[in-house]
């Protein structure tokens, strides 16, 4: 009768982790440092491949082995299909077969510290900085990458730029191959081309053009909103959305908490900024700014509390402009708006800064792949994600079936044939350089999707490589978080006047928030300073 | 069983109320009715919204009488055989499960409200204890996989619920409303505890029991945790996993950049979802409901 | 120990009924609280809850050395204790009310239909109250405009709020409470009414000093539960529909939304298994305290 609920849960199965392995004698958890056990050496045991085979080298003499990896996501309708033709072509080359076990994103956290810590027999599995990287490699679950890649993941390494590598590191060592094939988010504001069309704007390029199509909207359309965001989201919040494009000041959340930008990087000079303590003119500015949006009602009065999504508000025509992570609209997205409005069309306003060097990236991936350090056939494992990186590999788990899912359209572009697609991508293999396109998107889109997949677009932020551990913190960490969400969603949405509110969120907050920058600027020293 | 209530002094005169006895009936009617129509009518948005189409939910929201109507979102649920085998799992594990627990914890029960056992505030004590204090998730899932082996059975969805101590404490209460003439009568007669039960004590306890059955039933029902958390075999998938699965499917497909207008409606899916869980349990209860009779008479104790 | 065993076997017929009900509580509801040891601890995954370090207090820290725990404790027990009233109060009425009625579908249907809520789960419930109460196109505000009244800003007046959950959890929970109402009524002996009857008494008396006083077992035993809860605030319920709403805060957030959001970055179970403990420990401290008082009041009616 009792359940545990929320956070309680998620967090709950932490535990159970640790006394499986703990009361089992402890036999289960590896030791964080050393070479891992001798049972699972590449070079010793009989069930994984002969040590001398390189990547191109010969594989018949390969044993039988099945892989179980695990993975977050859902399964398609065409699951079966698409895995019997994965293995198909495994085995023949391989003599290999896969075994997915796909968890829903909800119980990910979850099911995933249920099989490490009890030690079920996993050789691929998901993680992610967002999840728990960190804390797994730092007690050991995960094999170290390098020699591994080396000898079997040619394709793995060639298909991710060295910066990707780089920063992607775990103090020094590699313990997951980066998954992701763009170095910043994809954003913009999706507004409805045939309202603006029908009110007589211009093309909408600059935010004082943005601003004119919403008043517009307020005063001549009365039953829709003009403009919503997320209220419930720090990322998806109207200043946090605004300052992210604006490379003139290159203000960026520290990530102590999410996308909050109380404590923030400006420009690349390494330090933090606190700002109860700087009231940051252009932060400050754009408060002001969504506050008189509000008061105007042009924001949505209900932004704190709508409890429908931000994209299905757009699709029910209830809004007019809303914040995307995209750069592009979908063409799912037209044509469901098209069922609502019929002469209804969406288009995107990019306020991205198209200027290479302009935006910085400190090049880390959400997403990873990692092989368990317990695993048995580990080998097997990095040549299969070798195989994974090519190609026509990648078409098939990402895309589906040639010819029956999709078809290729060149190089770099896909279309679909039918609904289904593939069973992975984000999770197993994704890379800026095998990742296709799709067909319809146009040139625009296109020419900003291509910018934010190249490494090279991006100035290097000085920062790359470095994580925050809140353990020393981690009190602050938990009272500043209470604090600030009271006032953070209203202030950065403009649903509380700064005026009133802002005083009254220094005067609970400053005391931990300083005791967090101090810690965060200490940590920040030191890398910079092993560093150099 | 303790000494039967006497809810008023034996001399007490009944004098004439303050309402009379006209206008109490009417009153009670008009409260009962808009109560229920307040039950009534977030019900009936929801089911008949789950039938709406996707502009009907787009345009209306949950509307009154849905502009258009579709069995796109239970058909969208009701594919493939998977669906039967998840039915069939659930309703495996709460028959089993209400059985159990009802012969568990009614005993339990009786024995806690005996008043010949001396250790009772003891015994309730403890029982109640874990609920304040809840299930300690970590020792639980230790207990069930590694120390019992249950990993991947239907025991694992089953034995956890069935001593259930808020299910006991209401049993608790109701046998102390019984009189305990019952008992002794029985006891001089030679008959041991056992027999006293379920010969005396069970025959009149139907409304108890129908209604603890009916709390147990839901519980085992309604349940996605334990599957959750001990489930990976998809065989073994009770209704609320399938369902919860079934949802993230669907998310995945409209991500692709296919057909998205063959598509049932996310907003009438999720409704869809609740009214399928829902159902059976709607059509057992009226049936339940006819073990509430009244009339326990004493005369079986008197003379 | 001699007495104990004597009393064992003496009474072996009636103990051994209770050995299932005990055997399963031990296994699968005491074993599982030796996870409540984290809170005292700093939880390492590889380590184990046994081989991880003592943390003595630390993990209370953060909860106690704000402010705010006086308030949510304050807000979590206020609530607990309007719904454990008027849960029992609209409870009672329905019980009793359907227990006059006569026309039997009418009883059916009534009985069946204030069931309903129960199934609705805090998600779908907190969309309702926001198409009840919006800003935009909130179905209130229509009414009120309609009658030429001011439209009102619900979502930004927290001391409404606790009117709005207690309506909404009457609504979810009464008709659930009723059904155990309803079968003790069921098992009342007719004697009681007959006699009563024949002396004049009206139906309302009857209610009122028959009905009523009879179902006291029931009545307390279910308060006494919740009382043991009360620290506990309803997450499902408040998070549905107050959600992250920082403006509603004041009057409804409760030691369990709180310490979600304190902990959501971080993760930290340790930490959040002081909080369960907390609200354990007060709970248990609650609910002897209240049991004590009633056995003074009348012993046949405690817990234990």
């Amino acid at each position: 009768m009792v359940k545990p609920k929320g956070l309680f849960a998620a967090a709950a199965l932490l535990v159970l982790a640790s006394a499986i392995s703990g009361c089992a004698g402890g036999g289960n958890a590896p030791e964080a440092s050393g070479s891992g056990s001798s049972t699972s050496a590449p070079s010793g045991s009989a069930s994984s491949a002969p040590s001398g085979s390189a990547s191109s080298g010969d594989k018949s003499s390969l044993d039988p082995v099945t892989l179980k990896v695990v993975v977050p996501g859902g399964k398609g309708a065409n699951f079966d299909e698409v895995l019997a033709e994965v293995n198909k072509r495994l085995k023949a080359e391989l003599n290999t077969t896969v075994e997915f076990t796909i968890i829903d994103f909800a119980d990910i956290v979850q099911k995933t510290n249920v099989m490490l810590s009890s030690g079920e027999n996993v050789d691929l599995i998901f993680d992610a900085p967002w999840l728990h990287l960190d804390s797994m490699a730092a007690q050991g679950y995960y094999e170290e990458l390098t020699d591994l890649l080396n000898k079997y993941g040619q394709n793995v390494l060639k298909t991710r730029p060295q910066q990707m590598w780089d920063a992607n590191k775990i103090n020094g060592s590699i313990y997951g191959v980066p998954l992701g094939a763009a170095y910043t988010q994809a954003r913009s504001i999706f507004i409805r081309k045939d309202l603006r069309e029908k009110l007589n704007l211009p093309a909408v390029k600059t935010l004082d053009d943005l601003k004119t199509y919403l008043y517009a909207v307020r005063d001549k359309e009365p039953g829709i909103t003009p403009l919503i965001a997320g209220g419930d989201d720090v990322t998806y919040s109207w200043v946090n959305w605004l300052i992210r494009d604006d490379t003139s000041v290159n203000i960026r959340p520290t990530n102590v908490f999410g996308a909050s930008l109380m404590l923030y990087y400006k420009g690349n000079d390494g330090k933090v900024y606190n700002f109860f303590d700087t009231q940051e003119p252009k932060i400050w500015s754009n408060i002001q700014d969504v506050r008189k949006l509000f008061a105007d009602k042009v924001m949505s009065q209900d932004v704190l509390t709508n409890k429908t999504s931000q994209a299905d508000m757009m699709l029910q025509s209830k809004v007019a402009a809303s914040p995307q992570m995209a750069f592009g609209i979908p063409k799912p997205f037209n044509d469901q708006l098209k069922q609502v409005v019929p002469d209804g069309e969406f288009e995107a306003v990019r306020l991205f800064d198209l200027t290479p060097g302009a935006n910085l990236s400190n090049f880390k991936m959400d997403n990873f792949i990692s092989i368990v350090k317990a695993s048995k056939h580990k080998d097997r494992a990095m040549m299969f994600l070798d195989w994974a990186n090519r190609q026509e590999n990648y078409d098939l788990l990402e895309h589906g079936i040639e010819g029956k899912n999709w078809k290729a359209v060149g190089e770099h572009q896909y279309d679909t044939l039918n609904n289904d697609g593939g069973i992975v991508s984000f999770q197993l293999m994704l890379n800026p350089t095998l990742e296709r396109d799709w067909v319809g998107t146009d040139e625009e889109t296109l020419k900003y999707n291509q910018f934010i997949a190249k490494a090279d677009n991006f100035q290097k932020d000085i920062l790359t490589g470095f994580t925050f551990d809140p353990t020393p913190v981690k009190n602050e960490v938990a009272q500043f978080s209470t604090i600030q969400a009271k006032y953070y969603n209203g202030l950065f949405n403009g649903a509380l006047d700064p005026d009133d509110y802002f005083a009254k969120f220094k005067a609970e907050g400053e005391a931990p928030l300083k005791q967090i920058q101090n810690e965060l600027q200490k940590q920040i020293d030191d890398f910079l300073a092993k560093k150099s | 069983m303790n000494h039967p209530i006497v809810p008023v002094a034996p001399e007490r005169k009944w004098r004439g109320g303050g309402l009379s006895e006209r206008a109490v009936m009417p009153l009670i009617g008009l409260f009962l009715i808009l109560f229920a129509l307040a039950c009534l009518f977030p019900f009936w948005l929801m089911v008949v919204n789950s039938f709406a189409g996707t502009r009907s939910l787009a345009l209306n929201g949950y509307a009154i009488w849905p502009s258009e109507l579709t069995l796109k979102s239970y058909r969208f649920l009701l594919q493939g055989k998977q669906m039967f085998t998840s039915y069939g799992v659930t309703a495996t594990v709460t028959i089993a499960g209400t059985v159990a627990g009802l012969v568990v914890t009614a005993l339990f029960a009786y024995v806690l409200a005996h008043p010949k056992n001396r250790y009772g505030g003891l015994l309730s004590f403890m029982t109640y204890v874990p609920m304040i204090f809840g299930s300690g998730l970590v020792g639980f899932y230790l207990l069930v996989v590694r120390w019992l082996h249950l990993k991947d059975t239907l025991w694992a969805l089953v034995l956890p619920y069935i001593m259930n101590p808020f299910y006991a404490f209401i049993f608790v209460s109701f046998y102390r409303s019984l009189p305990h003439e019952l008992n002794e009568s029985a006891t001089v007669d030679g008959a041991n505890e056992w027999v006293i039960f379920f010969k005396i004590i069970r025959p009149i306890s139907t409304p108890v029991i129908a209604t603890i059955g009916l709390f147990y039933a839901l519980q085992y029902w309604n349940d996605w945790w334990l599957s959750l958390l001990f489930v990976d075999n998809s065989d073994l998938y009770p209704l609320q996993l399938l369902l919860r699965q079934l949802m993230s499917q669907m998310q995945l497909t409209s991500l692709n950049h296919g057909n998205v207008l063959t598509l049932p409606p996310a907003e009438g899916v999720k409704l869809a979802t609740v009214c399928l869980t829902i159902g059976p349990i709607i059509f057992v209860y009226p049936l339940v409901q006819k073990y509430f009779v009244k009339g326990l008479t004493l005369g079986s104790v008197k003379g | 120990m001699k007495r104990l065993l004597q009393d064992l076997v003496r009474n072996r017929y009636l103990y051994s009924m209770a050995i299932p009900g005990i055997v399963f509580l031990v296994v699968f509801s005491y074993i599982p609280l030796a996870g409540h040891l984290l809170a005292f601890k700093n939880f390492q995954i590889s380590r184990g809850i046994w081989g991880s370090d003592w943390a003595g207090l630390d993990n209370f820290r953060f909860f106690f050395s704000g402010k705010d725990w006086i308030h949510v404790t304050f807000n979590t027990l206020y609530l607990n204790v309007l719904f454990i009233i008027f849960e029992m109060i609209f409870a009672l009425f329905i019980a009793i009310f359907l227990n006059e009625i006569r026309l039997k579908w009418f009883k059916r249907t009534v009985q069946s239909v204030v069931f309903l809520p129960y199934f609705i789960s805090w998600v779908v419930v907190g969309y309702m109250t926001f198409i009840l109460f919006n800003n935009t196109d909130g179905l209130i505000n229509h009414l009120l405009k309609q009658l030429g009244l001011e439209p009102f800003n619900w979502y930004q007046t927290p001391w409404v709020w606790p009117i709005i959950l207690t309506l909404t959890r009457i609504w979810k929970s009464a008709g659930y409470l009723s059904i155990i109402l309803l079968a003790a009524i069921a098992g009342l002996s007719v004697d009681y009414y007959e006699s009563a009857r024949l002396d004049g008494a009206t139906r309302l008396q009857q209610m009122k000093y028959i009905t009523l006083p009879l179902l006291k077992p029931q009545i307390i035993i279910l308060i006494l539960l919740g009382v043991g809860r009360i620290f506990y605030g309803d997450f499902g319920m408040i998070y549905g529909i107050i959600g992250d709403n920082g403006i509603l805060f004041p009057t409804t957030d409760v030691i369990d939304t709180y310490s979600y959001r304190a902990l959501r970055q971080l993760g930290d179970f340790s930490m959040s298994s002081a909080i369960v403990l907390y609200q354990s420990v007060m709970g248990l401290i609650a609910v002897v305290s209240f049991n004590a008082l009633i056995r003074k009041v009348d012993k046949d009616s405690r817990l234990f």
